[in-house]
């Protein structure tokens, strides 16, 4: 990567969306608080490489087809 | 999918306020001894209402709940240790500025200063080798 100012968007909201959860039960299933879902949903927050792959485990799909990275 | 995290931890509000009842009471006891009402009366007050807020409010309040030293989770860990670095920054910058105030004016508190400028100094310098190591 060339650029060190990248943007990281995510589909978090959208999959538990789909699955019908709440943001405190997906934060109780992934063991943070709710507003650290909040937090990762509206990209404030970049979860850690372990937190992103609870994510992407829980959803039963790819880190990569969950969190994009955008170089600015 | 179950983890072993705690999101939620009372005892750090408990710890919180036992620390702050202690707190109240060695100010209690100084401004006894030293007859400072004010110190006596306004100390133990001000530390009581700092150990009850979290009590209260820590789980209906994301800050309170930090101040009540519950970083649960990965990004509250992070908020404090950026919260705990941005306060070192300010300390730093006051004690480099008062060690420079007290040099310049021959303040007697120049001893004070410089010396906290020191610890400061080498506390950073060996944290920085102790993280560098581990990686």
């Amino acid at each position: 990567m060339s650029s060190m100012l990248y943007i990281v968007r995510n589909d978090v909201r959208q999959l538990r969306q789909d699955a019908g959860l709440s943001q405190a039960t997906l934060g109780h299933a992934l063991g943070v608080s709710r507003q650290t879902v909040i937090a990762i949903e509206n990209g404030r927050y970049d979860p850690s490489l372990r937190l992103a792959i609870l994510i992407a485990r829980h959803f039963g799909t790819k880190v990569e087809e969950i969190f994009h990275v955008d170089d600015a | 999918m179950s983890t072993t995290h705690d999101t939620e931890r009372p005892r750090g509000r408990w710890l919180v306020f036992g620390t702050c009842v202690a707190a109240g009471l060695a100010y209690l006891g100084i401004g006894v001894a030293r007859g400072q009402t004010g110190l006596a009366i306004g100390g133990p007050l001000v530390m009581l209402g700092y150990g009850v807020l979290p009590l209260l409010f820590a789980r209906r309040n994301e800050i309170v709940g930090l101040l009540a030293g519950n970083g649960s989770d990965e990004r509250r860990a992070q908020i404090q240790l950026r919260a705990s670095a941005a306060t070192a920054h300010v300390l730093i910058l006051a004690l480099v500025g008062g060690a420079l105030w007290t040099l310049a004016t021959g303040s007697r508190y120049t001893g004070v200063f410089t010396g906290l400028c020191a610890v400061s100094g080498l506390c950073y310098l060996a944290a920085t080798a102790w993280f560098a190591r581990r990686g």
